[in-house]
């Protein structure tokens, strides 16, 4: 069955942006330079305008402040009608990339099982990716030996999932109070992914939305679809939302 | 004159009690399409994205047009080492109203029902609560897997009427149009100024969304 994929969408990714003067700020001395901040975390749509002259330092207008802030002040209503369009949603508190909306596990230990046992292709990668999980991240994995409980964090199942084009999924099953996710069921579809690569990044794909991730970057496993090469660790931006379950 | 601002008052005061009226009635019964992606927030995927809705229909078994009726508890599958706890699906019955390709049995080309996760924080009960019942709604189903090729499940017959077929949607499976937008269930986005036209097979290139906040 002939499949297209499609390239990664495009957002925003920016943390600062300049903008040189026109005619509605001619007259400001220096160019404005606008730093962009974003205000609270999950808040990554709003962000407030500062000027600072171009060196840095916060300085005011000292001539003809009156026109000049009259025109500043229109400046900057422009300035944020541009950006509820651009929409920028790519930047946070672990530098650019993807907010990561998915449900955070429920804490440091993510403890993992299979449902069924599934054949040493598919042992090995999700072994792996256990491993470079506990390895790459403040995360500690343990494998629970007596098999699947309410409680546990990780359930792992290879199992064909009958949507085509879908080569795993991670469902939540449970929430604690707080909203982190107690438990997940992971699928891992065979007749997907058909080599070694794809079976490894869609297991660490999966891993990560266990772990408050969602869909992002290009090397990263956190990508969509298919891949032709190794692609099984996760970016710095990533493994910062999970060291902080965020 | 005085007469006749009262008069006016009055009338005015039937009209608004009686549109507060209908607006309640419509929120007892109907949720809102984001409200409805946001109970499936714990459910994500690895998936091949297509750019084209006629991909998504060459895949698909079949692709109707519908409108969202009601919600009920589906299929169980024991997830655990002991049987206990088993987990429980939701199904949504949909009421067809064009079948755009594909080919449905007989009860099916009048109602789908599409089985649909349940994630961790909602019920069947809150899915129900946040269906938007009789809004417009596209759908590229594939049949549901069966207990012969999915040893965990508990009931294969649940979640529907005796003989009507059960159908699961993918991440790019499941479109529903409201107030000018068309929210994508499963992905998590919205297409601003769409229609579900935009989505049907035959219209080339898929819109591009943005992701809900959820």
């Amino acid at each position: 069955m002939d499949r297209i994929a499609k390239p990664v969408r495009t957002r925003f990714e920016w943390t600062s942006l300049i903008i040189e003067p026109r005619s509605a700020v001619a007259h400001i001395p220096r160019k404005a330079h606008w730093d962009y901040c974003r205000l609270s975390h999950g808040g990554y749509r709003y962000f407030m305008p500062e000027v600072r002259s171009r060196g840095g330092s916060r300085q005011p207008f000292r001539r003809g402040w009156r026109s000049h802030g009259v025109r500043w002040l229109a400046s900057v209503i422009a300035a944020s009608g541009a950006l509820v369009v651009m929409s920028p949603a790519n930047a946070d508190p672990y530098g650019a990339g993807p907010p990561d909306g998915g449900l955070p596990s429920d804490g440091a230990v993510h403890d993992w099982c299979y449902i069924s046992v599934p054949s040493s292709a598919y042992t090995s990668v999700i072994t792996a990716s256990m491993t470079y999980l506990d390895s790459a991240t403040n995360v500690t994995v343990q494998q629970v030996g007596s098999g699947c409980t309410a409680n546990t964090d990780v359930r792992w199942r290879v199992v064909d999932i009958p949507t085509s084009g879908v080569r795993g999924d991670a469902t939540c099953t449970a929430t604690t109070s707080t909203g982190n996710c107690n438990s997940f069921q992971v699928r891992l579809d065979p007749n997907e992914l058909t080599d070694v690569n794809n079976r490894r990044k869609t297991a660490c794909h999966e891993l990560g939305h266990t772990n408050g991730l969602t869909h992002g970057g290009t090397a990263d496993c956190m990508r969509n679809g298919a891949v032709t090469t190794a692609t099984s660790t996760y970016s710095t931006h990533h493994i910062g939302h999970i060291n902080n379950r965020g | 004159m005085r007469l006749g601002i009262v008069t006016t008052i009055a009338v005015a005061g039937v009209i608004v009690s009686y549109s507060g009226c209908s607006t309640s009635s419509d929120d007892e019964t109907s949720g809102s399409a984001r409200e409805f992606a946001q109970t499936f927030r714990g459910y994500q995927a690895d998936y091949d994205e297509v750019q084209s809705a006629d991909i998504l229909a060459e895949r698909a078994f079949a692709v109707v047009a519908a409108v969202p009726v009601s919600v009920s508890e589906g299929r169980s599958y024991n997830i655990n080492a002991d049987n206990s706890d088993p987990y429980v699906t939701a199904v949504v019955e949909y009421q067809v109203t064009e079948l755009l390709s594909g080919e449905l049995t007989k009860e099916a080309s009048d109602r789908v029902f599409i089985e649909m996760s349940v994630t961790g924080g909602f019920a069947s009960s809150d899915i129900a609560q946040t269906l938007p019942v009789g809004k417009s709604a596209l759908l590229y189903l594939s049949p549901a897997s069966t207990k012969v090729s999915d040893p965990i499940l508990i009931d294969e017959t649940a979640g529907r009427p005796t003989g009507y077929p059960l159908f699961v949607v993918g991440p790019q499976d499941l479109y529903i149009e409201e107030d000018g937008m068309v929210f994508s269930i499963l992905e998590g986005e919205v297409f601003q100024d769409a229609t579900l036209e935009d989505f049907r097979p035959g219209t080339g290139e898929l819109p591009e969304g943005q992701p809900l906040d959820r």
